[in-house]
This record gives structure tokens, C-alpha cells and sequence, in this order.
């Protein structure tokens, strides 16, 4: 286990950097002088120049990428040009924010998307089958940005019962993770119903059935741990979705998360902060996933056998989990 | 008996190809067939917009500003007086043809990319897969938001920084296809019969690798859609005088506490747009793989 999650540590940097070359290419080659801009229009040449020379902005594009890396490294993605405070610190500062929406958005997701699958799942082609799914078409279709706005209408404007934007308890984090984790929830849902649909005919739960085991236990101790897999897989990539969202979300709640700050950095040209939200979130992202993976190898024996003795390797490789 | 009922069945079957057979079963789909339908009424609002359309969506009416839904204006008006529902309409014309746009670049680069990373395998699909690995460190929607802050904002750039956003799952999806495709009993059946390697790639890999293609294209333009939205309304995208539906919601949420229809019309309108080519993606997964079916 331990050499799978050295490999999967090692193989986050190459990909690490390589997101911090390309967001700086991507931005290197954006029309418009940073320093310019950062003067204002009433700036002279002089100035302009002085402070190219100052960012290091008139130096050659690989000496720039490296200094970048470098940097990047020693954990500082320079200065903002609009706040003048270091872009980490700034970042640091918004990311519980980001991070608290973005597992709430998450838990309810799983929580209840696995819950509706497995419902729909259980009672296949029944009414509350064709509700669950119903629900999850829509909710995968619905812009999360808009669901955030109406919720506000009648939360907050009509009935006055949660707060329409800003930070504070946990009453402020209600509208937004809702709208959050609709998304989710519709695309777990999907997931949980066709994975749990799949082993709820597989041999071991007949046998089981034949047994005379009851089907909750049927459910509950062989169905759910194998269909947990591909869950487990989809959740990975709902992450992804839901910071994303958070994103976006935050500026509709004006939630003084990564995403207002990468939004204000956009509009404002805010290069270094643009830069370093966006490898910051990348990295984050990685994280993320690599936990998922280790959760993965964690659920799945048949992933851990192949990182353990080769012994042992034989015994493990094809047999499902908790087979009867 | 038996065989007498089945012999014409089973002729019929050789009769048509599979996919015949496959849009027999989508054309069977009632859900597949109003997914279509809703399509196909917002691709016609949307063309036939200028004669269609009550009002033209840039007239600027201060007297009747926000006004409520009524018989002249049936979804409302803004903030300038302008009619929602003509809005909207024309709308159409910036939110799909991103959407088809946007995903012919993802599909064309991404179909590229996975089939000579499938095909030819070894060095080049090891260069293109960790590309591929970096793009995909990144939630989609926010390397569409960086790469729209690099190119500036706009309809033809919403539609480049949503493509090559899009690149990495048809790249994934067509590599996964050709490998698996290639390693299928009836390949090696045709190669062991002595086939031509054209007929092979003519009659199995591309018909196999097709299937799931037209999927995710379907899938694909939901997102685009959606994406392209999200992009308009954090004020990337598509900027605000021009009618596209996330710039739509962006304009009207200042106003939202109290005239909520600026917000509630377009967002329905772009919920049963994605919605339409969701049910379209399912119908066909469905009829393209009928095992898949449950």
C-alpha cells in the first residue's frame, strides 16, 4: 500500500508542474502589458520600463516559466497587482471558505445521491424509481448559478429565512451548498443507480438470496460494498464538478472564497493572482484525487493485492468483495 | 413453428445495419422523441428568431422597464424595457451555436488526439496521455474560465476556450475505445480470416468506436451549453448588450429581489435546452446499446 501511494505522490509533481508551465504560457502570451497596467494610463515609458525590470517581465520567456517554478516551489506565487499583498497569503486566507463549500457540497452529494440511486435501484421501475431518476435529469441539467439566484428569491427575499449572501454561521453556507450539490446529487444518483442495478443480480446476492439471507442484509452487506466502486470512482470526478461550482456559486453568494477572488483577479487583469488561484485550485484538485484513489485502493482488495506480496496477489485478483 | 417465426425475424435483422436498427429503437423511445422535438423547436425559435420573435430583442422601451409578464410582453421585460421572451429567442442563436461549435473543436482534436494515441500506442500515447493528465488536473469549467481570461471575452473565444476544454474527454473516450476495440474477439476473428486491414478499421473499429462517440457528442453539448452560460454570467463569455442566456442572468440578478421574472424566464429556457440534449444522450446510449438498457 505504502509503494502505491509513493507512486501516486511522485507522479502528482510532473503533473503539478506541468499545470504551472501551462497556466503561465497561457497567461505569458495574453495580449496587454501587466506592467502597464498596473501603472495606469498616466504612466510614462520610463516608469513602464522601470517596472518590467522590476517584475522581471522584460527577461527571456524560459528564465520567467523558471523563476516562476522556483518560486512556486518556495510557495510564493508573487504579488497582486491589485491588492499588493503576496498572492498565497491571499489565497490562504479565502480557501477554508472554498474548501468548507466545496466538502459540504460534497457529503450532501454523496449522502443523498447514493441514497436516491440506491432507492431507484432497489425498486426498479417503480414510481419512486422514475422520481429519483426524474429528479437527477433535472438537477444534472439545471445551472447551479441559477438555482443559487431563485433560491435566494424565495429564501431570502420572499420568506426571509437564510441570509442572501455573504459569510457568517452555518445558516450561510445552507443556500449555497444546496445549489452546490443539486449537480452532484443527480449525477450520483445516476451513478449509484447503475452500479447498484449491476451486482444486485450478480451471483453472490442470488446465492445469498437462496440462502435465505434478508434483503436488507443482502443490501446492506453484499450489494452496497461492491457497487461502491464505481461510486467511489464517480465521486472522484464530482469533486472536480463541485469546486468548480464553488466557483461560481461564491460569486453569486459573494462569498469571499478563491472563486470572487479569481473573478475580480480576471476582470481586473490581475495577473499573478489570476495565476496563482488557478494552480493553487490544480493542485488542490490533485490532492483531492489522489485521496480518492487511496480510498479507492481502500475499498477495491484487488487494488491492494496487486501493490502487496506476489503471493498473496494470486488469491486476491478476481474475487469481488465479500462474495458469498 | 418456432423456426418459422424466427427465420424472417432474424432476416430482417441481416437486412439492416446496426445502425438501422439503432435509431428504430431510439425512434421507439418516447422520451428520446420529445428530447428531439424540444431541440428542434428551440433550434427553429432560434433561427427563425428575426420573423418569430415579437419584438427585436435590442429595442429599448424605458416606459414599459420591468414590467411583469403580461399578454405584450409574455416572460416580462428588463431593465431597458426590452421584451425577455424575443431576448431569449435570439438568445438561442449565441448559446447553441457555442454549444455545436464549441464541441465540433473538442470532438475534432479529441477524436484526433485518443485515435493516434490508441492506434499507434508506445511514445506517443504516453506524450499524449500526460498531456492529456495535465488539461484534466483541472476541473473543465475552470480551465474554460482561464483560458477566457488569456483570450479576452467574447462569442468566437467562449467557443475556443470551450473547446479545448472539451479536448481531454473525447481524447480519453476515443482512446479507450480504439484499445479496447482492438483487442475484441471479432477483430481477431476478421484478422485470423484473413481481412484487410481497411476493412477491419471500416467495418469494426469505426462503427464500435461510433457508437459512444455520438453519446458523449450529445452529453457534451449539455455541458457546452451550460458551460457557456456559467463563462457569460461570471462575465467572461459573451458580454452583456447581446442576448446570450447566461449574460441574460448575469444583467438581471442586480434586480432579482424584486423582479425575479428577469432571471426565472432565461434560466428555465437554458434548463430545458440542456435538459433536451440530456434525454437525447440517454435515448441514444440506450438504443446504441441495447444491453445497457435495464
Amino acid at each position: 500500500m505504502a509503494r502505491y501511494i509513493l507512486k501516486r505522490l511522485l507522479w502528482m509533481i510532473p503533473v503539478v508542474l506541468g499545470v504551472a508551465v501551462l497556466i503561465f504560457t497561457i497567461m505569458y502570451f495574453v495580449p496587454g502589458n501587466p506592467a502597464a497596467i498596473m501603472l495606469g494610463a498616466s504612466a510614462t515609458p520610463e516608469e513602464i520600463a522601470i517596472m518590467e525590470e522590476a517584475l522581471g517581465l522584460n527577461q527571456p520567456y524560459f528564465k520567467q516559466v523558471f523563476d516562476f517554478l522556483v518560486n512556486m516551489l518556495h510557495g510564493d506565487f508573487g504579488m497582486s497587482y491589485l491588492y499588493r499583498t503576496p498572492v498565497i497569503t491571499d489565497l490562504m486566507n479565502r480557501f477554508p471558505y472554498t474548501l468548507l463549500l466545496s466538502l459540504i457540497s460534497m457529503v450532501i452529494a454523496l449522502v443523498v445521491g447514493i441514497l436516491l440511486g440506491t432507492i431507484a435501484a432497489v425498486k426498479q421501475d417503480s414510481w419512486s424509481d422514475r422520481i429519483c431518476m426524474l429528479i437527477s435529469l433535472v438537477g444534472v441539467s439545471m445551472p447551479s448559478f441559477w438555482l443559487a439566484l431563485m433560491l435566494v428569491v424565495v429564501f431570502s427575499a420572499e420568506l426571509g429565512w437564510l441570509p442572501a449572501f455573504g459569510i457568517g454561521g452555518p445558516e450561510y453556507y445552507i443556500l449555497p451548498a444546496f445549489a452546490n450539490s443539486l449537480g452532484g446529487i443527480a449525477s450520483q444518483a445516476r451513478q449509484s443507480r447503475s452500479s447498484v442495478l449491476e451486482v444486485i443480480r450478480a451471483d453472490y446476492a442470488t446465492t445469498a438470496r437462496a440462502k435465505g439471507v434478508s434483503e436488507r442484509a443482502i443490501l446492506l452487506k453484499h450489494v452496497l460494498p461492491n457497487a461502491l466502486i464505481p461510486i467511489v470512482t464517480s465521486a472522484g470526478s464530482n469533486f472536480g464538478r463541485m469546486l468548480g461550482g464553488t466557483l461560481i456559486i461564491e460569486t453569486v453568494f459573494s462569498m469571499p472564497g478563491i472563486g470572487t477572488y479569481m473573478v475580480q483577479a480576471i476582470n481586473n487583469r490581475d495577473y499573478p493572482a489570476v495565476r496563482g488561484s488557478v494552480v493553487f485550485c490544480a493542485i488542490m484538485f490533485s490532492i483531492v484525487m489522489l485521496i480518492v484513489d487511496l480510498c479507492y485502493a481502500y475499498i477495491d482488495p484487488r487494488i491492494k493485492a496487486r501493490y502487496e506480496g506476489k503471493k498473496r496477489r494470486k488469491s486476491y485478483v478476481e474475487k469481488p468483495v465479500k462474495a458469498a | 413453428m418456432l423456426k418459422s417465426q424466427s427465420k424472417p425475424h432474424s432476416q430482417e435483422q441481416k437486412s439492416h445495419g446496426s445502425m438501422y436498427l439503432a435509431m428504430q429503437r431510439f425512434a421507439r423511445n418516447k422520451s428520446a422523441l420529445a428530447g428531439l422535438s424540444l431541440v428542434l423547436i428551440l433550434v427553429v425559435l432560434a433561427v427563425l428568431a428575426p420573423w418569430l420573435s415579437p419584438y427585436a430583442y435590442e429595442k429599448i422601451d424605458i416606459i414599459n422597464a420591468f414590467a411583469k409578464p403580461s399578454f405584450a410582453h409574455p416572460f416580462g421585460t428588463d431593465d431597458l424595457g426590452r421584451d425577455i421572451l424575443s431576448r431569449m429567442m435570439y438568445g438561442g442563436r449565441y448559446s447553441l451555436s457555442i454549444g455545436i461549435f464549441s464541441v465540433i473543436i473538442s470532438a475534432a482534436f479529441g477524436i484526433f488526439a485518443g485515435s493516434v494515441a490508441g492506434y499507434f500506442g508506445g511514445q506517443i500515447d504516453n506524450i499524449i496521455m500526460r498531456l492529456i493528465d495535465i488539461l484534466q488536473s483541472f476541473p473543465q469549467i475552470l480551465l474554460a474560465i482561464v483560458i477566457s481570461a488569456a483570450l479576452g471575452t467574447g462569442y468566437d473565444k467562449c467557443i475556443i476556450a470551450l473547446g479545448i476544454s472539451g479536448i481531454p474527454v473525447f481524447t480519453r473516450m476515443m482512446r479507450a475505445n480504439i484499445l479496447t476495440i482492438r483487442s475484441m474477439e471479432y477483430i481477431e476473428a476478421a484478422t485470423s480470416i484473413n481481412c484487410r486491414d481497411s476493412r477491419i478499421i471500416m467495418k469494426h473499429v469505426i462503427p464500435n468506436a461510433f457508437s459512444p462517440l455520438i453519446v458523449q457528442i450529445s452529453l457534451s453539448l449539455a455541458y457546452s451549453v451550460l458551460s457557456a452560460a456559467s463563462l457569460s454570467f461570471i462575465g467572461l463569455g459573451v458580454q452583456p448588450p447581446n442576448p446570450e442566456w447566461g449574460a441574460m442572468l448575469s444583467a438581471g440578478r442586480n434586480y432579482i429581489t424584486n423582479y425575479p421574472h428577469m432571471v426565472l424566464f432565461p434560466g428555465l429556457y437554458i434548463m430545458i435546452c440542456v435538459l433536451a440534449f440530456n434525454i437525447i444522450g440517454d435515448a441514444l446510449r440506450d438504443a446504441l446499446d441495447p444491453k445497457l438498457k435495464r
